[in-house]
């Protein structure tokens, strides 16, 4: 092989191997994608979607709650129950249901403005499930996580 | 007949009585959350990894002590994303297995006086079940009554192979096979 040749291969490992790392590097920071930019997949109430949930589980998952491939957000309406906050001081938002005690239960990402129990309000978020187990004796919630107060 | 009256009267009240104690001692004191934390901890010598979930749903019973926990698996964050993607679709399969629960009790739980402020010492027993395998778990415990109200904490270590998690070869520098899991909850709601 002659002294150019070499020179080609190692170069082109070379700029193989740059790229390979970058992507690397590119995946493994890669920030989660943007709620507040995505368009919902449904727009619901409170109620109705606090109801799908349990009427028909499956048909809810497969409406509400994306993967990893398929992001979806959703966006809830309804009325404010309470407002608190997690042991993070994340802001919490529960939507009133049809059914006491059951919410939709939405973890703030985005700001909190001047929001109060009893006002109406639509939220932006991407839905974990329903978190309901017949054991404990309580009503379930419908979990929204990295929610947007949608103005 | 006086005499007869006073006698049904002194049997109602007393009937009364019984059934107000009755109702009070079987009303069991229950209190819960819907917004527990719950995070875990892998420290491994390429990377340290942690998550949080904080819509951790839990029951406890103050009376019995009773003690239940419910979350879905898809509701732990990670800061970076790829991270949570594996997370859920190659390791904990949250499609198959949604959510993970405790059910058990606080097994000193007369320790505890829910009347008096403190920090009490307790020990946590009963199944765990994490994708979808269920391991008999012991962990130390506190209990804070603070203001009248109840908060619950514990730390303890689980192994991922006891339930079926398995990490491939590649990754054994970057995820540990034992997990810190911390729990945290403010039991702000009565029953």
């Amino acid at each position: 092989m002659s002294h150019k040749t070499k020179k080609y291969i190692l170069i082109t490992i070379l700029v193989i191997a740059i790229g390979g790392a970058s992507v690397g590097y590119y995946l493994y920071n890669k920030k989660h994608f943007s709620v507040e930019e995505s368009t919902p997949v449904a727009e619901i109430t409170a109620a109705a979607l606090h109801q799908t949930f349990v009427t028909d589980s499956s048909a809810a998952k497969n409406k509400f709650i994306g993967d990893e491939i398929n992001h979806k957000v959703i966006k809830v309406e309804g009325d404010i129950a309470d407002v608190k906050k997690d042991q993070l001081g994340n802001t919490i938002i529960l939507l009133k249901t049809a059914t006491d005690g059951a919410f939709i239960n939405c973890t703030l990402e985005g700001r909190s403005e001047n929001i109060h129990a009893g006002s109406k309000i639509a939220i932006k978020g991407v839905c974990t499930g329903y978190n309901f187990d017949a054991d404990m004796g309580i009503p379930g919630d419908v979990i929204l996580t990295r929610c947007f107060i949608v103005p | 007949m006086y005499h007869k009256i006073n006698h049904n009267m002194k049997r109602i009240v007393f009937f009364f009585l019984v059934a107000v104690v009755c109702c009070n001692t079987s009303t069991a004191q229950k209190f819960y959350t819907k917004n527990g934390s719950i995070s875990f901890f892998s420290k491994a010598p390429l990377e340290d990894i942690k998550a949080d979930n904080n819509q951790v749903m839990s029951v406890i019973n103050t009376q019995t002590g009773e003690l239940q926990f419910s979350l879905l698996t898809k509701g732990f964050h990670f800061k970076k994303a790829l991270m949570e993607e594996h997370f859920n679709s190659d390791y904990m399969e949250s499609d198959k297995f949604p959510k993970s629960t405790f059910k058990g009790s606080i097994t000193d739980i007369k320790k505890v006086d829910f009347a008096k402020d403190g920090t009490y010492a307790v020990t946590v027993s009963g199944d765990l079940t994490i994708h979808g395998v269920t391991k008999k778990t012991t962990a130390n415990s506190k209990i804070v009554i603070k203001d009248g109200k109840i908060a619950g904490s514990s730390k303890f270590i689980i192994t991922l192979s006891d339930f079926g998690i398995s990490i491939p070869k590649i990754y054994q520098d970057n995820i540990s096979k034992t997990i810190e899991i911390s729990v945290a909850c403010n039991y702000d709601q009565k029953l």
